[in-house]
C-alpha cells in the first residue's frame, strides 16, 4: 500500500491521510460491500465505477436536491416565457396577427412547452456539474496509481473520505479488508500542486487567439465594402415568387401590386363619425347642413381661383360659414376631468414638439424655423401667425382644430402625425397660453401667489 | 443484482378460473339486463329517447374500446420492441385485447340501426341534412350507410384477428416453450402494428369524428389512440392489482408497476401533446367548421352552457393533475399511489370520451343543452363494462395468466429498475 505512496510519510497522526480506498474486481461485490459500508454509519464515502451500477442508487441512498433543482428552472423558464411573450406581444408592442389577442395563450404554449424543458435542462446538466464537486482540477484519489488504472478500465473503487465522523485511518482500513476487496490503499494528501498544468498556458493563448477571429471578421466586414453580389445559397428562399408592394404587376391594368382598398373600407378604429371630436364642427348645425349647403372650409393650400382679369381688384375674402364648433367636445371635457393637469401637460408635450418649431414656444409666431426664414427673407415664407393676435383669440375652438387638422397658408395640415385626442390636447393648451397673457393676480393660487411674492 | 438472484418459482396452472370472480357468471347477463333498463329508461324519460340512449351507449362503448384497443396496442409494442420486462404481464394485455370481440359485437346493433337509416346517432344518415349544403354531399362517396358497415367489417376483420394471433401463439407457445414462436410473433407484430394504426383510426373517425359530420381534424384517430394507449396501461395496473390480491400474479413486483406508471405517465403527456396540437391548429387556421367543435365546447361568447366546466375538467383531470401527481419517481413506486391515479385516469378517460361525444346530443333545435349525466349513462357503462370484462373472463378463464412458456419470462420476472 505505503509503496505505492512514494510520496507518504511513515507520520504518527494522521493529517494527511485524506481517505481509505478498497478495489473491487466485480459488481456483486461491491454492491454487498456498500450495503456494510453504509450499515457501518459511514456517511462521507463514495463509489467510483466505470460504468453504471445497477443497484447502487438504493444502497447508497444520497438525498439529492436536483429534482427541485429542475422544478425551478421549470418554472424559471415557465414563467420567462409567459413574461417575455406577454411583455413583448401583450403590452409593449401589441400587434395583432390573424384577428387573435395580442397576447393570446394558445399561440404561447409552443414557447412555454420549449422555454420551460430548455431552463429544466440548462439547470440540471449545471447542477450536476455543481453538485459533483465539479470543476476540480485536483482529487487527490488520482494520486493513486491503482485508482487511476482501476475505475477507468474494469474494477470498482469505493472510498471513505477522512472527514467522515467515524474515520479511523487503521479502523477503516481494517474493515474495508474484512470486506474481502482486492486491495485496500491509504491515500495521502499531496501538497496541491500551484503550478499550472503543462500546456495550459499554451492552450490558454492559443484560446484567446481564436476568440479575437469572430470580432476581427465582423469588424472587417462592417468596414469593408463588397461589390460582389452574396451568394444565395437557397435560391427558393432568397427568391420568392411573390410581388413585393412597390413592384410592378402586369396582372392588373394600372400595374400597381398594392391594392387599394374597396372603395368605403374603413380600417378598424378608424370609423369617424362624431364630427365634433373628429372635424370641430358643430354636429346639429352639420347634420342641418349636411344635404344641401357647401359648408367645407375655404381651401387652405389650394391656389385661389385665377381672376380672368390680373389687374382687377382681389375678390373679397370669401365668407367662411362652416359650422365650427364652439365648445371642447363631450369626450374632451371627460378627459380634462379625469386627467386635470396631466392633460394640459400633454397638449403642452405635443405643442413643444410640432407647433414650437414656428410658433415658438410661448405661441408668439416666433419660433426658430419662422425667425430663420424671416431672416433669409424667403419670398415666399409667410410668417406665422401668433396665438395671441387679435385674430386667433376668439377663434372658436373647432376652427383652430381644423386649422391643425388640415393647415392654413404656409402650414401644413397635421391630421396624419398627431392623434384627435392630442389636437385637442394642443389646444387645451393652447388656450391656457392666451389665458396667461391676459391673466391677473387673482388667478395665481394663493400658495403660488406668496411664493412669488417670496422670490420678489 | 445485489440481493441473491431470487429463485422464481411460477404457478403453472394459475389461472383466472382459480379464482372466483362475481364478473365471470354475472358480467355478461347482468350487462344485458342494464342495457335494455338503460334503453327503456332513456326511451321513457329522455328527449328524443333513442338519441339519448345511443350517445350514452357510444361513449361507454368508445371507452372500454380503447382499453382494449390499448392493450392490442401494448402487445405489439412488446414484440416489436422485444421487451422483455413485460412478458410477465403480457398475458394480461393479450386477454384485455381479446376483449375487442365482445366490443365488435357490440357495435353490431349500432351499425345495424344506420343499414336501417336511422339518422339518432349519425347525422350523415339523413339524406336531406346532407345535400344541405355542398361541403356536406362532397362527403357522400365515404359517410353513407353501405361504406360505413362495410368499414366497420374490416375493422372487426383486423383488430379481432390481430388480437386472436397473439392470443393463440403465446398460448401455443405455453405448452411448447418454442422460442421460434416470438420471433413469428416479432415478425407479425411489425406489419400489424400497421394494420393496427389504421384500423384504430379510421374507427375513431367513423365511429367518434362522423358525429359531426361537417367538422374534422387529422390527428383525432392519434388522439384517441394517446387516450387508449393511458387507459389500457391504468387498465392494467389496476387489473394485476386486483388480481394480486386474489393470489394471482405474485411475481409482478414494484419495478413493473414503476415502469407501467412510467408509460403511462409518459401517454398522459403525449395525449396532452395530441389533444392541444388539435386544439392548436383549429384556433390558429379558424375555419368556421373547424372551429365549431371547440367554440361549442370552449362556451364561445352567448352558448353559456357549462361546456366550458367541462372542458376545464378535462384539462385539469386529464393532464395536469395527473401530470403532476405522478411525477416523483416515490410515487410510481408506491403501490397504493399508482393504484390510486390508475383509478383516477380511467375515470378521466370517461370524462374524455364524455366530452367528445355528448355535445352531439342536442335534441331541440333552437335550444342548446349542457352537460347531461344520468342513471342512462351509469347503466351503459356497467352494461358495456360488464359484457366486455364477463366476456373477457370468460374466453381467457381457463388460460394461464402468465405466458409461462415465454423465453424472457424469467428475465421478466427479475425485472429490475434500476
Amino acid at each position: 500500500m505505503a509503496h505505492d505512496h512514494p510520496k507518504a510519510k511513515p507520520v504518527s497522526t494522521d493529517p494527511a491521510c485524506v481517505g481509505v480506498i478498497a478495489e473491487f474486481q466485480n459488481s456483486h461485490d461491491v454492491l454487498h460491500a456498500a450495503q456494510r459500508v453504509k450499515d457501518a454509519g459511514y456517511t462521507k464515502w463514495d463509489v467510483y465505477s466505470p460504468f453504471p451500477l445497477h443497484g447502487i442508487d438504493d444502497i447508497m441512498q444520497r438525498p439529492t436536491v436536483l429534482p427541485w433543482n429542475c422544478a425551478v428552472g421549470a418554472c424559471v423558464g415557465l414563467a420567462t416565457a409567459i413574461i417575455l411573450q406577454w411583455a413583448t406581444n401583450g403590452f409593449d408592442y401589441p400587434i395583432i396577427v390573424s384577428g387573435k389577442e395580442p397576447f393570446a395563450f394558445p399561440a404561447s404554449m409552443p414557447i412555454n412547452f420549449e422555454l420551460t424543458v430548455l431552463i429544466t435542462a440548462f439547470t440540471c446538466f449545471f447542477s450536476v456539474i455543481l453538485l459533483s464537486g465539479l470543476p476540480r482540477l485536483y482529487n487527490p484519489l488520482l494520486q493513486n496509481e491503482r485508482f487511476r488504472q482501476g475505475v477507468t478500465d474494469d474494477k470498482i473503487v469505493i472510498a471513505i473520505d477522512s472527514t467522515d465522523a467515524k474515520f479511523s485511518r487503521s479502523k477503516t482500513a481494517d474493515f474495508l479488508r474484512s470486506l474481502h476487496p482486492s486491495s485496500v490503499d491509504e491515500v495521502m494528501a499531496v501538497p496541491e500542486p500551484t503550478a499550472l498544468p503543462s500546456g495550459f498556458a499554451l492552450a490558454a493563448i492559443l484560446l484567446a487567439l481564436f476568440a479575437t477571429v469572430p470580432p476581427i471578421l465582423i469588424i472587417r466586414k462592417r468596414n469593408t465594402f463588397v461589390d460582389v453580389p452574396r451568394i444565395h445559397p437557397v435560391q427558393d428562399m432568397d427568391f420568392q415568387p411573390k410581388f413585393k408592394p412597390q413592384k410592378v404587376n402586369e396582372f392588373f391594368a394600372d400595374k400597381r401590386t398594392i391594392r387599394n382598398p374597396v372603395t368605403g373600407t374603413i380600417a378598424r378604429g378608424d370609423l369617424e363619425t362624431d364630427v365634433h371630436y373628429f372635424e370641430g364642427l358643430d354636429s346639429a348645425s352639420t347634420v342641418a347642413a349636411i344635404k344641401n349647403a357647401s359648408f367645407l372650409d375655404p381651401a387652405p393650400n389650394a391656389a385661389p381661383v385665377a381672376p380672368a382679369n390680373p389687374a382687377a381688384p382681389a375678390p373679397a375674402a370669401p365668407v367662411d360659414n362652416t359650422p365650427y364648433a364652439k365648445d371642447f367636445p363631450p369626450q374632451v371635457i371627460d378627459k380634462l376631468k379625469v386627467d386635470g393637469i396631466k392633460f394640459v401637460k400633454r397638449g403642452q408635450e405635443r405643442f413643444n414638439i410640432y407647433c414650437a418649431a414656428c410658433h415658438g414656444l410661448e405661441g408668439a409666431g416666433d419660433g426658430l424655423v419662422a425667425r430663420r426664414a424671416t431672416e433669409l427673407e424667403q419670398p415666399t415664407w409667410v410668417k406665422p401667425l401668433s396665438i395671441h393676435d387679435d385674430g386667433v383669440v376668439p377663434q372658436p375652438v373647432g376652427k383652430v382644430f381644423r386649422t391643425i387638422s388640415h393647415g392654413i397658408r404656409k402650414m401644413p395640415g397635421y391630421e396624419s402625425q398627431i392623434m384627435p385626442e392630442d389636437r385637442w390636447a394642443i389646444i387645451v393648451y393652447m388656450k391656457s397660453l392666451q389665458r396667461s397673457r391676459n391673466a391677473s393676480a387673482s388667478d395665481v393660487p394663493a400658495a403660488e401667489l406668496e411664493k412669488l411674492q417670496a422670490t420678489k | 443484482m445485489h440481493s441473491q438472484p431470487a429463485e422464481i418459482t411460477i404457478d403453472r396452472q394459475q389461472s383466472l378460473g382459480d379464482i372466483s370472480l362475481a364478473v365471470r357468471s354475472l358480467g355478461v347477463p347482468a350487462g344485458l339486463v342494464c342495457l335494455a333498463a338503460a334503453g327503456g329508461l332513456s326511451l321513457a324519460t329522455a328527449d328524443r329517447g333513442i338519441a339519448y340512449f345511443l350517445n350514452a351507449y357510444l361513449i361507454a362503448f368508445m371507452f372500454f374500446l380503447s382499453i382494449s384497443l390499448g392493450c392490442l396496442f401494448i402487445v405489439l409494442v412488446s414484440f416489436i420492441t422485444r421487451s422483455g420486462w413485460n412478458a410477465g404481464l403480457r398475458r394480461v394485455a393479450e386477454m384485455v385485447a381479446m376483449g375487442l370481440f365482445p366490443m365488435m359485437i357490440l357495435f353490431a346493433p349500432i351499425a345495424l340501426l344506420v343499414i336501417m337509416g336511422n339518422s339518432d346517432l349519425y347525422r350523415w344518415n339523413d339524406a336531406k341534412y346532407m345535400q344541405s349544403s355542398e361541403l356536406l354531399s362532397k362527403k357522400l362517396p365515404f359517410l353513407n350507410a353501405q361504406f360505413f358497415v362495410i368499414r366497420y367489417g374490416i375493422y372487426a376483420v383486423v383488430l379481432c384477428g390481430l388480437a386472436r394471433y397473439f392470443f393463440r401463439t403465446s398460448l401455443a407457445q405455453d405448452k411448447t416453450g418454442d422460442p421460434a414462436l416470438t420471433l413469428q410473433m416479432e415478425r407479425t407484430s411489425t406489419w400489424g402494428a400497421f394494420l393496427f394504426a389504421f384500423a384504430l383510426t379510421f374507427a375513431a373517425v367513423d365511429w367518434m369524428m362522423t358525429l359531426d359530420p361537417e367538422w374534422y381534424s387529422t390527428i383525432f384517430g392519434v388522439n384517441y389512440f394517446a387516450g387508449g394507449a393511458v387507459a389500457a396501461h391504468a387498465f392494467l395496473i389496476v387489473a394485476t392489482m386486483t388480481l394480486q390480491s386474489r393470489g394471482l400474479l405474485k411475481n409482478i413486483t414494484v419495478e413493473h408497476f414503476h415502469d407501467l406508471a412510467k408509460l403511462m405517465f409518459g401517454f398522459t403527456c403525449f395525449w396532452a401533446y395530441t389533444a392541444f396540437s388539435q386544439y392548436f391548429l383549429i384556433w390558429y387556421a379558424n375555419i368556421p367548421e373547424e372551429t365549431k367543435f371547440f367554440l361549442f365546447r370552449q362556451g364561445g361568447q352567448e352558448l353559456q352552457t357549462g361546456w366550458p366546466n367541462v372542458s376545464l375538467a378535462l384539462i385539469i383531470g386529464c393532464f395536469i393533475l395527473p401530470f403532476v401527481g405522478m411525477m416523483a419517481r416515490g410515487i410510481r413506486r408506491n403501490r397504493n399511489m399508482v393504484f390510486f391515479w390508475a383509478l383516477f385516469i380511467l375515470a378521466t378517460r370517461y370524462l374524455d370520451m364524455y366530452w367528445i361525444i355528448r355535445p352531439n346530443y342536442q335534441p331541440k333545435a333552437d335550444v342548446l343543452l349542457g352537460p347531461t349525466f344520468g342513471l342512462v349513462d351509469v347503466l351503459c357503462l356497467i352494461g358495456i363494462g360488464g359484457i366486455w370484462l364477463g366476456s373477457v373472463v370468460f374466453i381467457a378463464g381457463r388460460h394461464p395468466i402468465v405466458a409461462i412458456g415465454d423465453p424472457r419470462l424469467k428475465d421478466s420476472l427479475r425485472h429490475k429498475v434500476a
